[in-house]
């Protein structure tokens, strides 16, 4: 057996341990608590859980892939706009959402708008766009357990799917956040292990890059891709960083308000050591081990990196680490595409759902959700890329206005809500489906589009009431609690 | 009309869009320094900056 093959198995038990322990930490406590790890999760250990959640198997390999082939500004454009959500997100975002005790962006939604069509569209976004993002990240599982493992595409997946599947649903928020951040370790481990030999083979950094560029003129340039798909990969990946819910509900799980946003301010932290390590310098390590020739599949820009410049053992733990950014983004997203179902769509449409039954029907509809996305991602879509980018994309221009005006502008109102989210949403669809336009330059049309709706929706119908206001006017200024209910 | 603003904030985030909107001007976006498009060197200014801005914060702010 390869020393490959027994590092994942030790880790894929790791797995397993964990959820079982976090089951039993929290086995009395409520559908909230199982959602957000019962609130006493510190800033160090979510911040590199929000880190491990985010940076996907496509962190890991796709991102390098586009800096080999586009040039490094065009993923550098992405990864700023990350951080800069990030920032926002903490800003903007954390405080009030935290001390409206809500556990989910559609239940900010319901509490602060109460609209029956809004209560029903938001969970419905959030399914299916989840769902796209989440076969596009079980297929890169496969395709890696079929390449680095030499296990079958069908029981690759298999194989992650079930491990995942059971700790999400066994362990909840809590199993998610542990083994997050246990990834999370060995993610930026690896990460840093690899710069330094990538740094150190060529030469320190000033000749790794000198000598990249010279073998490769065009990775320092930017004529990869046309001007307005750097804004738009800017723009996506800032926006939806705030609306994005298994970013957002990691701000629930913190012990404190603060600690939410200490969190966020490691998470990006490690994103950004990730992202120039692994998109500058591998990659310009990369260029020079294969003189810049164009590769057949550019994501495997990274796996030819591990095969010609690391020791054997290394190359052991990154293939564990890749799966870890595959295991740790699909757990997070598995639970807040439960959470959606059950938490938000159902109790939507029963309000009077029991609390008991729905906190027994929350790990039901994760194991659905998990079996569901398990056989799509045995015979995935062929156009998977494309679903997965206009799923972040749909995402963001469909509620990022609706969710940050509705927690700053006083004004802004149901209706205002409702038409931000359908025109911003179908906008985006239109521009996608209907029109050649570069890769996710839609949203910087469909973003202004659904400002302007949630601005002239507000503003033609009547303004919100002080009741449909006093939650959020609360959690400027405290934590919203059952006593405050009128 | 708004609530009310983190005066740290909302200038540090002002700053900052300002500093984006500067790194994707045209003539960044064109013109290199020693062959590599100055755009590409803004762009990791601005994720350290962002990370800066945060960390000040956190040092700022206290529990709210």
């Amino acid at each position: 057996m390869s020393i490959s093959l027994i590092v994942l198995i030790l880790y894929l038990l790791l797995c397993i341990g964990i959820g079982v322990y976090a089951n039993k930490l929290q086995k009395k406590g409520t559908t909230n608590d199982y959602l957000t790890g019962g609130k006493d999760v510190s800033a160090f250990v979510n911040g590199v859980a929000i880190f491990a959640a985010f940076a996907t198997g496509g962190t890991m390999l796709g991102n390098m892939g586009l800096s080999y082939a586009g040039g490094w500004g065009y993923i550098t454009a992405y990864n700023a706009g990350v951080a800069c959500g990030y920032l926002f997100t903490a800003f903007f975002l954390a405080k009030v959402l935290r001390n409206m005790n809500v556990s989910t962006v559609p239940e900010f939604i319901r509490v602060r708008f109460n609209n029956k069509a809004l209560n029903i569209i938001v969970p419905l976004i959030l399914i299916g766009t989840l769902t796209a993002y989440l076969v596009a990240q079980m297929k890169v599982g496969g395709l890696l357990g079929e390449r680095l493992f030499h296990i079958p595409y069908g029981w690759s997946v298999v194989l992650i799917g079930l491990v995942y599947i059971f700790y999400t649903a066994y362990g909840g928020m809590k199993a998610v956040t542990l083994t997050d951040f246990i990834q999370g370790l060995l993610m930026i481990a690896v990460v840093i292990v690899v710069g330094a030999i990538a740094i150190t083979k060529g030469g320190g950094v000033g000749d790794l890059y000198s000598v990249a560029q010279e073998i490769k003129p065009e990775w320092t340039k930017t004529d990869g891709f046309p001007y307005i798909a750097y804004i738009g990969g800017f723009l996506v990946w800032m926006t939806v960083n705030a609306v994005l819910p298994h970013t957002v509900m990691r701000i629930f799980s913190a012990k404190t308000e603060k600690a939410g946003r200490v969190s966020l301010t490691i998470g990006i932290f490690m994103y950004v050591v990730t992202a120039i390590i692994t998109c500058i310098f591998v990659v310009a390590m990369t260029i020079i081990l294969n003189q810049g020739q164009a590769l057949s599949d550019n994501d495997a820009a990274f796996l030819l990196f591990l095969d010609q410049a690391v020791p054997e053992f290394i190359k052991a733990l990154a293939y564990a680490g890749i799966f870890a950014a595959v295991m740790s983004s699909v757990s997070a997203m598995l639970l807040a595409l439960g959470a959606a179902l059950a938490y938000d769509l159902i109790g939507t449409i029963k309000p009077d759902f029991p609390e008991a039954k729905k906190r027994k029907f929350v790990p039901i509809a994760i194991v659905g959700f998990g079996i569901l996305t398990l056989l799509l991602s045995l015979n995935p879509p062929a156009l998977l890329t494309l679903l997965y980018s206009a799923a972040m994309g749909l995402l963001a221009s469909g509620l990022f206005f609706p969710v940050v005006l509705g927690i700053w502008w006083k004004r802004m109102n149901s209706i205002g809500a409702l038409v931000g989210t359908v025109l911003g949403s179908v906008s985006y669809l239109v521009l996608l489906w209907g029109f050649e336009l570069p890769s996710l330059s839609q949203i910087c049309y469909s973003l202004p589009i659904s400002f302007l709706g949630c601005v002239i929706g507000s503003l033609v119908s009547a303004p919100p009431t002080e009741k449909d206001l006093h939650r959020v006017t609360i959690a400027h200024e405290r934590e919203y609690l059952e006593s405050d209910q009128i | 009309m708004f609530f009310k603003f983190n005066k740290f904030r909302l200038i540090s985030f002002i700053f900052l869009a300002i500093l984006v909107i500067i790194t994707f001007s045209k003539p960044l976006f064109e013109n290199d320094s020693n062959g590599t498009i100055v755009t590409n060197w803004f762009l990791v200014v601005v994720m350290v900056v962002a990370w800066i801005i945060m960390l000040i914060d956190n040092l700022m702010t206290k529990e709210e």
